[in-house]
């Protein structure tokens, strides 16, 4: 058992190597399926056992899975998982299109299994400078598939995102250098001092001054990474430019990976400060956040973009709601991370269709997606829906949780302002997807499906979405409540 | 626990000076020989406080830095100028005084704000604090003011060279596998800017990042 996350970090590795190798499109397939499936199996696995028998060590204090990092390690699997079924049918649309010659295919899978590799290393890592490495490796593994297409629109995308993400983290890294200093002192030399795990015991001994600042410092260049505004320029970019498996991955849990590192740096911080220093920055950032993905998403001209500032909005609405800082709070936080999780790449695999039949990302060209396209224009309009916050799906749930934990708690302001923006947004959206859904297709378009494959990955998601809207299982919740648990503090 | 300022000093003193110099190179060669020069020094600095202190894991450290920053690194950045032409100004939004007045008052924002995070430091220790957070604000103003996509990668040397400089100075660096995956990030990093850049040229006919502004909205 105990080597069991190594070869969950090397299965991705492996898989990349394997498809370096590989002579022709049909094993690529293979490969990549067999990868996918056996990782994501082994990663459910390790989390099934940290969730039954508790947190999970190996190689030495290398590796350390507490029920967070399951929790967003179960949420990196799921989406890679998917976004790999689905690349299937996409990129095989790209090559009989020629839009990608069919030479490039390994490459695509090399950066996408490594990119799915550092995002593993991040969330399983207990050292917060190899979590650092981890997080700057997201960006350096997914900066070539951003501009993957080699189009002058996916390459300043791509060269956006690299530099942008780049800048920011190098400031993560200086408040990384600082708590170590503050820690040195406390806990001694070695690695143990920014392991996150003895950081956290010996936290109320660290100088205030200094974990304050390197709180900002990291808050500021992972947030760069969320999408936090005012530092969330390079996201929109990156999504629309990206293929649409790479942008589900980057929406669904890129976005979530960088979220883990501020979340816990921010356990740190509010147990060493005892005041809600921490919780009220993340307060600030998250409705800042909503609050600026607001007019884009009013008068977005762009499908993917739409796509793309909406997820601003969501990691918004989590950190916000980590922000509000009770109980009830948090658990919808996370759930509403896995519910994201869930609904965002669904969003971008139907829209991904669409855009790549109607050869256009512009809302006001696409029209009539519902009876061009009967799965993927229905499965595009639902999808609204659900990231919108309609019942009965299961983005309401979570988002209704935390507005009612709001007002519970008494901070009427931040509940109330948040409330009203999601309410604008959710017109915003529909709007959109009714543009883009309803009314009569164009001529030009051919009536059907270009990818039955395609079609069916972009209508399975849409289930779990319905069933989480209506109730949640007992061992989910069971799941959450260890999560909120152990992020207030409990072992 | 210091040579003591007369050893550190004055080789602090010139890595911030590099980066006066930076700011004032004409060309993109001169650059990167700049680039080889503040990667020697910070070797030389981190060889220096290794030795005196007897910590094995500096001088490896050290000798990392001769490999990686003033070798591997460099060498791809010629690769890349040498596509476009040696002879390419580096191109900017300021004027070079103005960019030495705002250094300038980079600096000095530095120091002032140092002393008042640093107060349990050695002396050297804060200066050298000190230095590493003007390379952090240079850098920045490297790559927010140069337009070519060479030059904002060396901006991006700058201010990870100052975040070394700082955890070198202030600790005796980083645990050794954190400073290794740095390493492997910063070289992975500048191979596939490297390989961006080079897309870019071969897209846009140049690396002028002022022509990177199509995705608005």
């Amino acid at each position: 058992m105990s080597e069991m996350p190594l070869i969950l970090l090397a299965l991705p590795v492996l898989t990349a190597l394997l498809s370096l190798g590989a002579k022709n499109k049909k094993t690529l397939t293979q490969i990549s399926l067999a990868g996918a499936g056996i990782t994501a199996g082994l990663a459910f696995w390790i989390a099934y056992t940290v969730y039954h028998f508790g947190p999970v060590s190996a190689g030495g204090r290398f590796i350390y899975i507490d029920s967070l990092s399951a929790f967003v390690m179960s949420l990196v699997a799921t989406v890679g998982l998917t976004a790999a079924l689905y690349s299937v049918g996409y990129m095989g649309v790209e090559i009989a299109e020629n839009a990608i010659p069919e030479s490039r295919l390994k490459w695509y899978y090399f950066w996408f299994y490594i990119f799915l590799f550092t995002m593993f290393l991040v969330v399983m890592v207990g050292n917060l400078g190899v979590m650092w490495v981890g997080i700057e490796g997201t960006t350096l593994a997914s900066a070539l598939l951003v501009g993957f297409y080699d189009k002058k629109s996916a390459l300043e995308a791509a060269w956006k995102y690299i530099i942008l993400c780049t800048v920011g983290i190098i400031f993560a890294l200086f408040g990384t250098i600082i708590l170590y200093n503050a820690a040195l002192p406390v806990i001694g030399e070695g690695s143990r001092s920014l392991d996150w795990f003895y950081l956290q015991e010996a936290a109320r001994g660290l100088d205030p001054k200094l974990v304050k600042l390197a709180f900002i410092f990291v808050l500021v260049g992972y947030g760069t990474k969320v999408g936090l505004a005012p530092m969330h320029t390079w996201l929109p970019d990156a999504h629309s430019q990206a293929p649409s498996p790479v942008s589900a991955m980057l929406s669904g849990v890129l976005l979530n990976c960088a979220l883990y590192g501020i979340l816990r740096f921010h356990q740190i911080t509010s147990h060493s400060l005892a005041s809600a220093y921490s919780t009220r920055l993340l307060l600030i950032f998250g409705i800042l956040s909503i609050a600026v993905a607001l007019p884009f998403i009013i008068i977005q001209h762009d499908l993917k973009r739409l796509l793309a500032y909406s997820s601003i909005e969501h990691m918004g609405i989590i950190v916000a709601a980590v922000g509000l800082g009770n109980r009830l709070a948090l658990y919808g936080a996370f759930l509403h991370m896995l519910n994201h999780a869930l609904a965002k790449p669904f969003l971008f695999f139907s829209a991904g269709n669409v855009t790549q039949h109607y050869h256009t990302k512009k809302i006001h060209k696409i029209k009539g997606a519902v009876s061009a396209m009967p799965i993927s224009g229905t499965m595009l309009l639902l999808g609204a829906f659900a990231i919108a916050g309609a019942p009965p799906f299961n983005i309401f749930l979570s988002e209704f949780t935390i507005i009612s934990a709001g007002f519970a708690s008494g901070q009427y302001l931040p509940t109330s302002l948040m409330l009203v923006l999601i309410t604008l947004i959710f017109t915003g959206v529909i709007y959109a997807a009714s543009r883009v859904s309803l009314g009569v297709p164009p001529a030009r378009i051919e009536r059907g499906e270009p990818s039955k494959w395609s079609a069916t990955i972009a209508f399975i998601p849409v289930i779990p979405l319905f069933i989480l809207g209506i109730y949640i299982p007992k061992s989910l919740d069971q799941v959450l409540q260890q999560v909120v648990s152990i992020f207030l503090g409990g072992k | 626990m210091f040579l003591g300022n007369s050893g550190v000093s004055p080789v602090v003193t010139l890595i911030l000076a590099v980066c006066f110099l930076v700011l004032g190179a004409r060309r993109l060669d001169t650059v990167i020989r700049l680039v080889v020069f503040q990667a020697v020094l910070l070797a030389l600095l981190t060889g220096i406080l290794g030795l005196a202190n007897g910590i094995g894991e500096m001088v490896f450290i050290a000798g990392l830095t001769l490999v990686i920053k003033a070798g591997l690194i460099p060498f791809i950045l010629k690769k890349v100028v040498d596509r476009i032409g040696p002879r390419f100004e580096t191109r900017s939004y300021v004027n070079r005084k103005m960019s030495f007045l705002l250094a300038g008052a980079l600096v000095m924002v530095a120091y002032l704000s140092t002393g008042r995070i640093a107060q349990t430091l050695s002396a050297p220790g804060r200066e050298i604090l000190a230095t590493a957070i003007a390379m952090l604000l240079i850098g920045l103003l490297v790559m927010v003011t140069r337009k070519l996509a060479v030059m904002q990668i060396a901006g991006f040397l700058i201010m990870e060279n100052g975040l070394f400089l700082a955890g070198v100075g202030t600790t005796h660096g980083m645990p050794l596998v954190v400073e290794l995956g740095i390493f492997l990030d910063m070289l992975i990093g500048v191979l596939i800017m490297g390989i961006l850049t080079f897309r870019i040229q071969s897209s846009f006919g140049s690396i002028n990042t002022e022509k990177l502004r199509n995705l608005r909205g």
